[in-house]
C-alpha cells in the first residue's frame, strides 16, 4: 500500500491542511506508521494530480492550503475498502530453505534447526505478548499498536504450527536422521542464543542442553501493516 | 511479569532427574532425567508433540503418578519418596489442578465448588466460603458465586476452576491444556486472569500446545521422547522487533 491511500481515506473525514492530516493520520494509527510532512505534500500533490483531491479556496494567513477529497477519490478509497490486501508470498522464504536444505543434508541435525527456529519465534512471541498486556494494563487506547501486535503474535503462532506440522510430517515419512558428524550439527543442544541468554538472566532448567552457536531466522516487525488497520 | 523483588524467592515447586518408565512386555520410557524448577511468580509453559511426555511430567509434579526415579520437592517435602496418604495430603494443602474440561462439580455453586477442597482438608464452611469468594474475586468473578457451572461461560468455568485450584493456601498451580476448551478472545481472557494471579503471588506450569498461550509464560519447556531439548525465555522487547545485533 501506498502512503497516498491511507492519507486519502483519511482526508474522506473532513478537509484538512496538510499538517492537520499527518496529525489525524498518526492519531487514528496510533503513529504505528509515522510520517513525515514531505511525504504528506508530496502525495496530496500527487492525488491532486490524479483529481482525487483538490484545493480549497479557503486559505490560513500564512496561506497553508486546505484540501478535500473529491467524489472520485471518495470512489477511490470505497474500492479500498472494498478489496483485499494482496497476500506477499516471499520469493524466498529464509527459514522454509533453511529447513529443506539441514533436512538433506546428512551431516545437519534438521529436528535441532527446526528447534532453533521454534524457539526464536515463541521468544519474539512472550516479548510481544508482554508488550500487548502492558498496554491493556495501562487502559489501552492504543488501537493501531493493539491490533499491529496481534498481527505479529498471530504470524508467530503460524509460524510455530507450520514447524510443528513439518517436523512431524518430516518425523512421520522418514527424513529426519542422525547427524553423522556430530561436530558440524548445531545439535541436540539446538539452544539459541537468545534463549540462553534469557535462561542465564533467569535460572537454568536443570537437564537443558548447553547452547550451541545456532541462529534462528528472526522474526522482524514488518515496516509497515497494510491490512493491521 | 515475574515477581517483584530483588532476592529470589525459593522454589515452590522443584523436580530433579525425573525418570518414569511405564512397564509391559515393550517398558516405554517416558521421563528421562527431567529437572525443573518453578517459583512464586513463575508462568512455565510445556510444549511439545503428542507422546513426548508432558501429561506424564504434569502427573509426575502434581504426584499423581510416581516417578521410576528422581524427586519432586514441593515446599521442602520430597513427596516421591512420601507414603500415600501424606503424598494425597500435601497434593491437597499445596497443589491445584486445571484441565481443558474444567472438572467442576454441577451440582455445586461456584463458591461451593472452590471451597470444597478446603472443606475437604477439615476448615469450617464459614472460613471456607469466605475464602472461597476471595478466590473467586482474583480471578474477576466474586460476582458469580452462586452460580452452578451451567449458568457460568466456558471461560467463567475456567475462572472458577483456576479459583479453587489456587485456593486458600495454594501457590501451585498445575494445568493441562487450561484453554483448550475456549474460543480464541476467551483463552485470551483466562491467559490475562491467570496471568496476574501468578504475578499476584503463585506459580504455575502448564501444558498447553497453543503457542499463543505459551507466549504468556516467563519460560518454555520444549519437551521430545521425555527430554527437555530447549527452554526459551524473553530477554527484552528489542528481541522479539528483531533488532537482535
Amino acid at each position: 500500500m501506498s502512503v497516498r491511500l491511507g492519507l486519502l481515506a483519511t482526508l474522506g473525514g473532513g478537509a484538512m491542511h496538510a499538517y492537520e492530516l499527518r496529525q489525524e493520520f498518526e492519531r487514528r494509527t496510533s503513529g504505528a506508521w509515522p510520517l513525515n510532512m514531505g511525504q504528506v505534500v508530496t502525495s496530496l500533490a500527487s492525488l491532486a494530480k490524479a483529481g482525487l483531491v483538490e484545493e480549497l479556496e479557503a486559505q490560513t494567513p500564512r496561506g497553508a492550503t486546505r484540501w478535500t477529497i473529491t467524489p472520485a477519490g471518495r470512489e477511490r478509497v470505497a474500492q479500498w475498502w472494498a478489496a483485499p490486501v494482496p497476500r506477499d508470498v516471499p520469493d524466498r522464504d529464509e527459514a522454509a530453505i533453511k529447513v529443506a536444505l539441514a533436512v538433506t543434508d546428512p551431516a545437519v541435525d534438521a529436528e535441532s534447526v527446526i528447534q532453533v527456529q521454534r524457539a526464536a519465534v515463541i521468544v519474539a512471541m512472550q516479548e510481544l505478548t508482554r508488550l500487548s498486556s502492558t498496554g491493556q494494563d495501562d487502559g489501552g487506547g492504543d488501537l493501531a499498536w493493539e491490533i499491529t501486535l496481534n498481527r505479529l503474535i498471530f504470524a508467530g503462532e503460524a509460524e510455530v504450527r507450520w514447524l510443528d506440522h513439518t517436523e512431524m510430517w518430516l518425523r512421520r515419512t522418514g527424513r529426519l536422521t542422525t547427524p553423522v558428524d556430530g561436530d558440524s550439527k548445531p545439535s541436540q543442544g539446538s539452544v539459541n542464543a537468545i534463549g540462553h541468554r534469557a535462561r542465564q538472566a533467569k535460572r537454568t532448567d536443570r537437564n537443558a542442553p548447553s547452547p550451541e552457536t545456532a541462529s534462528p531466522v528472526l522474526p522482524s516487525e514488518p515496516e509497515h501493516q497494510e491490512s493491521a488497520r | 511479569m515475574t515477581a517483584a523483588g530483588n532476592a529470589e524467592p525459593e522454589p515452590v515447586l522443584c523436580a530433579t532427574d525425573l525418570t518414569h518408565v511405564y512397564p509391559g512386555p515393550v517398558p516405554v520410557t517416558a521421563l528421562k532425567g527431567v529437572g525443573l524448577e518453578v517459583r512464586l511468580g513463575d508462568l512455565v509453559a510445556v510444549m511439545g508433540p503428542s507422546g513426548s511426555g508432558k501429561s506424564t511430567l504434569l502427573h509426575m509434579l502434581g504426584g499423581l503418578d510416581t516417578p521410576t526415579s528422581g524427586s519432586v520437592v514441593i515446599g521442602g517435602i520430597d513427596i516421591v519418596s512420601l507414603p500415600a496418604r501424606a503424598r494425597a495430603r500435601i497434593r491437597r494443602r499445596s497443589i491445584g489442578y486445571v484441565f481443558q474440561d474444567f472438572n467442576l462439580v454441577p451440582s455445586l455453586n461456584a463458591a461451593e465448588n472452590v471451597a470444597l477442597p478446603l472443606q475437604l482438608d477439615g476448615l469450617k464452611w464459614r472460613k471456607a466460603s469466605r475464602a472461597a469468594v476471595d478466590a473467586l474475586e482474583s480471578m474477576g468473578v466474586g460476582d458469580l458465586s452462586d452460580r452452578r457451572p451451567a449458568r457460568l461461560s466456558a471461560g467463567q468455568r475456567q475462572r472458577v476452576a483456576i479459583a479453587r485450584a489456587l485456593v486458600g493456601p495454594r501457590r501451585l498451580l498445575l494445568a493441562d491444556e487450561p484453554t483448550g476448551a475456549l474460543d480464541t478472545a476467551t483463552a485470551q481472557d483466562v491467559m490475562t486472569v491467570l496471568r496476574q494471579r501468578v504475578d499476584g503471588g503463585a506459580a504455575a506450569v502448564m501444558v498447553t500446545h497453543d503457542a499463543r498461550m505459551a507466549a504468556w509464560a516467563d519460560r518454555v519447556v520444549f519437551l521430545r521422547d521425555g527430554v527437555i531439548i530447549d527452554v526459551a525465555a524473553s530477554a527484552n522487547a528489542a528481541v522479539a522487533l528483531g533488532e537482535v545485533p
